[in-house]
This record gives structure tokens, C-alpha cells and sequence, in this order.
């Protein structure tokens, strides 16, 4: 019996099947990624400390790009490379999937958001200035800083997304971080930027630093063309505005007879455009 | 307001919330507890967004008041 399951739904349970395979890959208490790469290279600091989400800390070390007295850190861990270096790379190479493919704490309040119902939730496209938004705020974060201590755990949606994780799987002590400045983390990236957001990745939208970074490179780097991004075929557009209506990210304009704009700083390649396109105006691939 | 200018104003609003905010918890940590500092620093990025995206939501009208009193916007 042929599947029912449209493309975008199709596309849409890959994803969330990778959301536990990033969840196996990166946090405690399985963090395989982690404990490989620690018994691949012994005596580094993945294979001698307690391996959780922070074994590679994502988001620190793009802090410490603005700030040269943090570069020594850099020697203590080559995980650390990973959000400064491999995941920018690999965003120009094919645009940023680990945002939209394998990223945890991005799908979990995007997965969750769907079971609100749309007609409450507010969307920022066209109402809100998303991409200056983001890199404003990426922009005070590398530069708080210089004026306060780097800003702290509690702030990050990877830890909260490790408490989530640590308290499904039997460990009650993040439970702790109800009593601490991290509750307001939480609940931003969880309820107003998650679930009551439409597309449910305000956080990933606004504050991922991360996200930021990766979609800075994707989107300096898509005028090229041989690099594979998601491109728009104008003769092809139906007009339908489908696009715009399933992307998460909110990365897309669509106006009349087929002006849509993907726009590049923003899209985290998650292809629910590509496979939802009636018309197939939308692919993932060089510019023809 | 033209699209370019509220860019703008979007970016180094939200460029200025962080670090006005992070100012904040600066000058307003008494240094007296344990002086990990992270209670205060924490909030500050929070604090600053949600002061930003306050301003940007109330920004269109903001904007509509300054196009009634200049006649034209900025």
C-alpha cells in the first residue's frame, strides 16, 4: 500500500527522527559523539570530564572570537572548534543543516509548537525586522563582554535543552535550575519564542548566537553559485505562498507572480520549503 | 519609516539592549555574595531582549505618531 505521507510530512518526521539522533549524539547521558571522540583522542578533555552537551560548548567559545584574552581556551578542548569552525565550514559548503537537520534544542520547541493551534501564535514575519534583530543581538552578545562577565550557563537553550534531557532520563537534579535565573531561559526559548511563536524557532531566529554564526557564513557565501542552497525558480512559482507559510525559520518573503525571496541569513536548511512547493519552484542545489 | 532606517534602528537597538543591559549588571552586582556574578549576568540578555523586542512591537506606533507630526516620517 503506497504511503499517504506527503513529501513535507515525510521531510518533516526525517527530521524529527534526527532530533533523537542529536539528542544521542550530544547529550547526556549519551553524548556519543562526545565519548567517541574521546576514546579516539585519550587525554583530551571529552574523554576526562563528565561528557554532557557542554563537553563541546557551543556557544562560549563564539563569544571568545571578540575576545583575544580568551584564545588560550581554545588550546584546552578542540571541541571547541566545532560552533567557531566545523559548523561554519560546513554551512558554507551546503548551507546550515546541523541548524535545521540534527540541532536538539532548535527542533524540540519547533516539534512542540505544533500542537498549538497557529491562531495563537505570533508570527514575526512581516511584523518584525528578524535578520537586523538577530545579528543585533549577536552583535551585544560578542560585545557584552567588554563590559560584564561573560554571560553565563543559564542564558543557554543548550543547557536547558540538557535539563530536559537529564530529567526524561532519570537524573532530578537539573530540576535545581527552577530556582535560578535560568526559569526565564527556559521559559523564552520554550514557551514565548517556542511554542506560542508560529514555526516555533524564535529562539533559533533571535538569540542563537550559534545560529547566527552559521547563518552569517551560509548567507555571506550563497552568492555563489555553485554552492548548494535553497534557490527559487521565478518561471516556476505558482504564487501559492506555501513556502512562506511552512518555513520555521520564517526566512521567506513570497510576493506576487512569483517574487519569493529565501532569504539566505536566516534559512537553516531545514527543506520543508523544497518539499512542500506545489510547483517545485524551490530546490536545494547550485544555481542553474 | 523607511525599511533601511528601521533596519537599522532594529540592529542597534538590539546591539544596545545587550550591552546597556550587560552595563546594568555591572554597576548594579554588590560584589557581596559568593561572586560568581551569574544570577545578574544572566538576566541581562534577557532583560535586553525583551526590552528590544518590546520596542520594536511598539515601534509601528511609534512611527504612525512621528509621520502625524512631521507630515512625511523620519
Amino acid at each position: 500500500m503506497p504511503s499517504r505521507a506527503t513529501p513535507l510530512t515525510r521531510n518533516r518526521l526525517a527530521r524529527a527522527g534526527l532530533f533523537f539522533v542529536g539528542v544521542a549524539l550530544f547529550y547526556a547521558p549519551f553524548a556519543l559523539a562526545y565519548r567517541a571522540f574521546g576514546a579516539i583522542f585519550p587525554g583530551t578533555y571529552a574523554a576526562n570530564s563528565v561528557v554532557d552537551v557542554h563537553t563541546a560548548c557551543m556557544r562560549m567559545p563564539v563569544g571568545w572570537l571578540a575576545q583575544p584574552w580568551m584564545y588560550s581556551s581554545f588550546t584546552t578542548n578542540a571541541l571547541y572548534f566545532v560552533s567557531i569552525l566545523v559548523l561554519p565550514l560546513a554551512a558554507v559548503a551546503f548551507s546550515p543543516l546541523f541548524c535545521g537537520w540534527l540541532c536538539p534544542a532548535g527542533a524540540f520547541p519547533e516539534f512542540a509548537s505544533r500542537l498549538i493551534p497557529d491562531r495563537f501564535k505570533f508570527d514575526l514575519h512581516g511584523r518584525v525586522p528578524i535578520v537586523p534583530l538577530r545579528y543585533g543581538f549577536f552583535a551585544g552578545l560578542l560585545l557584552a563582554p567588554f563590559v560584564t562577565t561573560s554571560i553565563c550557563c543559564s542564558y543557554c537553550n543548550f543547557t536547558q535543552m540538557q535539563n530536559i534531557v537529564s530529567f526524561v532520563t532519570g537524573n532530578t537534579a537539573p530540576l535545581l535550575f527552577i530556582g535560578t535565573t535560568g526559569v526565564v531561559t527556559m521559559v523564552v526559548w520554550l514557551v514565548v519564542l517556542g511554542l506560542f511563536m508560529k514555526g516555533g524557532r524564535g529562539w533559533c531566529m533571535l538569540l542563537c548566537p550559534v545560529g547566527a554564526l552559521t547563518s552569517l557564513a551560509s548567507g555571506l557565501t550563497s552568492r555563489f553559485k555553485r554552492l548548494p542552497r535553497v534557490r527559487h525558480d521565478t518561471e516556476a512559482c505558482a504564487s501559492c505562498a506555501t513556502c512562506q507559510d511552512v518555513c520555521p525559520v520564517r526566512a521567506i518573503d513570497a510576493g506576487e507572480e512569483g517574487d519569493v525571496r529565501v532569504g539566505q541569513y536566516l534559512c537553516n536548511g531545514c527543506m520543508d520549503c523544497v518539499k512542500a512547493c506545489p510547483s517545485g519552484a524551490l530546490r536545494y542545489g547550485s544555481e542553474r | 519609516m523607511k525599511r533601511r532606517t528601521s533596519d537599522m534602528l532594529a540592529f542597534g537597538g538590539a546591539a544596545g539592549a545587550v550591552g546597556v543591559s550587560a552595563v546594568l549588571a555591572k554597576v548594579l552586582c554588590p560584589g557581596s555574595c559568593a561572586g560568581c556574578g551569574s544570577c545578574v549576568a544572566s538576566i541581562a540578555p534577557m532583560a535586553g531582549a525583551a526590552l528590544t523586542l518590546g520596542a520594536v512591537l511598539t515601534g509601528p506606533i511609534v512611527g504612525r505618531a512621528l509621520r502625524r507630526t512631521k507630515g512625511g516620517g523620519l
